[in-house]
């Protein structure tokens, strides 16, 4: 029920703001509706999109722990795991990947800077 | 698709609608004023008038003085009624009363909907519209236009109910989602639940009364099923919210000390656990039942007094979605005293020592243990977070160890598995497809496809269709030419799922047989993954170098992350941090662009080394970006980055 999904929830968030992970701020940004959350995800050090601020947005059902929250970046993204439009994977991202991560890296690294507010 | 063309049709809005219907009204009304200082008309509704004197001789001298002076106003109304032009109009000016009165009620209670309260609203409404359509002309099959009127005036109140007591639901279920208790938008809420609710009560009484009153047997009892199925529906809520309100005052919802909940809740948590499910179970399936038999009554009805017709071709229908939504519930409920049973019989209570050796959290709802079941696996859980987890999975919610409960009427023994089932792969993946047809139109089934490695019921089909296969192998061949179909495929028969084939090629759970990865070795292309590969795993041992010495940063923070109790504190702490969040990592960004950019001048002084050969894809990529543009950009972001600085401390 709602009431234990938001228990769960905000324990969660409590978690999450006293021990933060390191580069990730997650949390409802309108409390009103605590299911609906925002996240602040850091690109991991190493990769092509290493110090972008990916914005995305966590929705949760509300019988929460029993069934997965959704996520969806808000930002442009590019990546072989992110769905795009027309289907469950960027088919194309992984082909550029493949065959051209020069291309791949230059993209990421335009969304990198587009997510600091750069471009 | 009706709800589409009718979204589509230019309807006026709410102010232009009052006013047409204000202006309407008052040409009807001036209309009727003109036509009864006609005396032709006078005489002739004289003679009406002596008719109703003659035949009420009980009245008393005082109420017939009241009734000659109101004569005037009753002449006015009778014409308005005779004449058609002023009866539309007049009925039109009814429904817009409704509609101001809807509005008020919206300003006064609610304040703005949401927009999935709207769209509840207008489906309810279009669906309600369209089945009393088929009901008045269908079914009952109306002759008079007095009789249609009746109807129409009886459904309106209904409809009209019905979607305040829909409203009401939303609305409560979007409350007791917050984490605060807004006191005054619950008082106003459980006000208009009260008010609505007493309206249908006595209109339920009303019902009665005329019902024993009049012969009109059949519509009396069409009458009562609406009052009642509007009654429980309401009555749902109203429980709900007692469960809501007491959940509240015994502090249970209320979750700003939620990690460390306190002895109490727990023992309440079990006791309201079954209670909630079987007001809910009982709720929800004596609602399915009245229906269909108020479904059942109209066929019947129509078999007797006219031959087949379409209508009860959608009765039809219409009852057969009920009663398959009455079957699963039945075998949903079925599958939770099974659940239950096998619960109880098979896994133990914790005991005091298993409990104090895992002094931890329940991993489901993340409070206290005081009791709990132990797993198999010996994970312990909640009794009744377990109970509503073994509902839809049979694994370990830790470990994911199949638990295998659709073997328990047969054997109790645990270990004879079904290899079929159990796939020797990491995960176990969930797939949940669901069609909700009465999205489209209302009497469309919908229906659920769950497709789970250990589940005990399957409601549907796997994909067998081959070339479905085949075309999702060659989406995957797509991304990764070198996978030849054929091993593609195997992983798909497991996974079926092409995202989930993908994230198994990358995490390298999917490999290559043997001489195939020889043969791919030839190929340029391998020798990039390779030395992306190793990168990655330097970065990695970076990474963790980076985190250990990140960590310590932490403990110093942790002092300033402060978790306020009032959510609007912590709005505005969520808020600060993400600010300082995106502004650090643009200063960072900017000092490592700065810093490649003059290792990348002294790389290429260098000459070719074996360093730059297996340099970093990002730092190669920094490098080709050292143009005099991104120089001046430097410079303009460096002044940026320390003014954001200043902001910072002004801040937060």
């Amino acid at each position: 029920m709602a009431g234990s999904a938001l228990r769960r929830l905000m324990a969660e968030y409590k978690q999450l703001t006293i021990n933060p992970p390191e580069g990730i701020i997650a949390g409802p940004v309108n409390e009103e509706n605590f299911f609906e959350w925002e996240a602040l995800i850091t690109g991991p050090e190493g990769t092509c999109f290493e110090g972008g601020v990916f914005p995305a947005k966590l929705t949760f059902p509300s019988d929460y722990p029993l069934s997965p929250p959704k996520m969806q970046f808000t930002c442009d993204m590019f990546h072989p795991n992110k769905p795009n439009d027309e289907s469950g994977a960027n088919v194309d991202a992984a082909k550029m990947w493949r065959e051209d991560r020069e291309e791949f890296n230059k993209k990421a690294n335009k969304l990198v800077r587009r997510t600091l507010g750069l471009d | 698709m009706p709800i589409i063309i009718i979204d589509r049709l230019p309807l006026p809005n709410f102010k232009t609608y009052v006013a047409l219907s204000v202006g309407l009204f008052s040409i009807a009304l001036y209309h009727g004023l003109n036509a009864t200082n006609d005396p032709g008309w006078k005489s002739s509704l004289l003679e009406a008038t002596k008719d109703m004197n003659n035949s009420l001789p009980l009245l008393s001298n005082a109420s017939r003085n009241e009734y000659f002076s109101e004569s005037k106003f009753r002449e006015l109304v009778l014409y308005m009624l005779e004449d058609s032009l002023c009866f539309w109009g007049f009925i039109n000016g009814a429904y817009c009363f409704l509609v101001v009165l809807a509005k008020c009620i919206q300003l006064i209670f609610v304040g703005d909907l949401r927009s999935i309260e709207v769209q509840h609203l207008k489906d309810k409404f279009y669906t309600f519209v369209f089945y009393k359509f088929i009901f008045i002309f269908g079914i009952i099959n109306v002759q008079f236009i007095d009789e249609v009127l009746f109807w129409l005036i009886w459904f309106s109140i209904i409809g009209f109910l019905q979607l305040v007591s829909q409203l009401c639901r939303d609305r409560f279920e979007y409350l007791s989602q917050s984490p605060v208790f807004l006191k005054w938008n619950h008082s106003y809420l459980i006000a208009l639940l009260g008010i609505v609710s007493s309206i249908s009560c006595s209109l339920f009484v009303t019902c009665l009364g005329a019902g024993a009153t009049s012969n009109g047997y059949s519509a009396f009892t069409f009458m009562i099923a609406e009052c009642v199925l509007l009654i429980l529906k309401l009555s749902h809520t109203i429980i709900r919210y007692c469960f809501y309100l007491y959940d509240t005052w015994t502090g249970l919802a209320t979750p700003s000390g939620a990690a460390g909940a306190s002895g109490p809740s727990e023992s309440l948590w079990k006791r309201r656990g079954p209670a909630a499910y079987y007001v809910e179970f009982g709720f929800d399936l004596a609602g399915l039942v009245i229906e269909s038999v108020h479904y059942a009554h109209m066929l019947v009805w129509v078999w007797a007094n006219m031959f087949l017709s379409v209508a009860s071709f959608m009765i039809c229908m219409q009852l057969k979605v009920l009663y398959q939504e009455i079957m699963l519930k039945l075998e949903k409920h079925k599958k939770y005293r099974r659940v239950l049973e096998f619960m109880e019989k098979n896994y133990p209570k914790a005991t005091a020592q298993d409990l104090a050796e895992n002094s931890d959290k329940c991993p489901i709802c993340w409070e206290v243990m005081e009791s709990a079941r132990k797993l198999p696996c010996s994970h312990l859980f909640h009794s009744v977070c377990l109970q509503s987890w073994l509902e839809q999975d049979t694994s370990c919610p830790t470990c994911r160890l199949s638990l295998n409960i659709h073997n328990m009427g047969s054997s109790t023994s645990p270990d004879s598995m079904d290899p079929d089932l159990n796939p020797p792969r990491g995960r176990q993946p969930n797939h949940f497809f669901h069609f909700d047809g009465s999205r489209y139109i209302s009497w469309l089934p919908s229906f659920s496809v769950e497709v789970t490695h250990g589940q005990f019921i399957r409601t549907g089909e796997l994909i067998r269709d081959t070339s479905q296969l085949d075309s999702m192998a060659r989406q995957v061949q797509q991304m990764f030419p070198h996978f030849p179909v054929s091993v593609i495929t195997e992983d798909l028969h497991t996974t079926r799922s092409i995202e989930l084939t993908i994230e198994n090629i990358l995490d390298g759970t999917l490999v290559l047989p043997p001489q195939l990865v020889i043969i791919d070795d030839e190929t340029p292309g391998t020798s990039n993954t390779e030395g992306s590969s190793s990168n990655e795993n330097s970065s990695t041992r970076l990474n963790t170098e980076n985190q250990e010495v990140d960590d310590q940063e932490l403990v110093e923070q942790n002092i300033e992350e402060k978790f306020s109790k009032s959510s609007e504190d912590r709005e505005k702490i969520l808020s600060c941090r993400r600010d300082r969040l995106l502004r650090e990592a643009r200063r960072k960004y900017l000092d490592k662009l700065a810093a490649s950019n003059s290792q990348g001048n002294s790389a290429s002084q260098a000459g070719k080394s074996d360093l730059a050969d297996k340099s970093d894809n990002l730092s190669e990529n920094l490098a080709n970006k050292s143009s005099p543009e991104s120089l001046a950009n430097r410079s303009d972001s460096e002044t940026s980055s320390s003014e954001l600085n200043r902001g910072d401390q002004i801040e937060c």
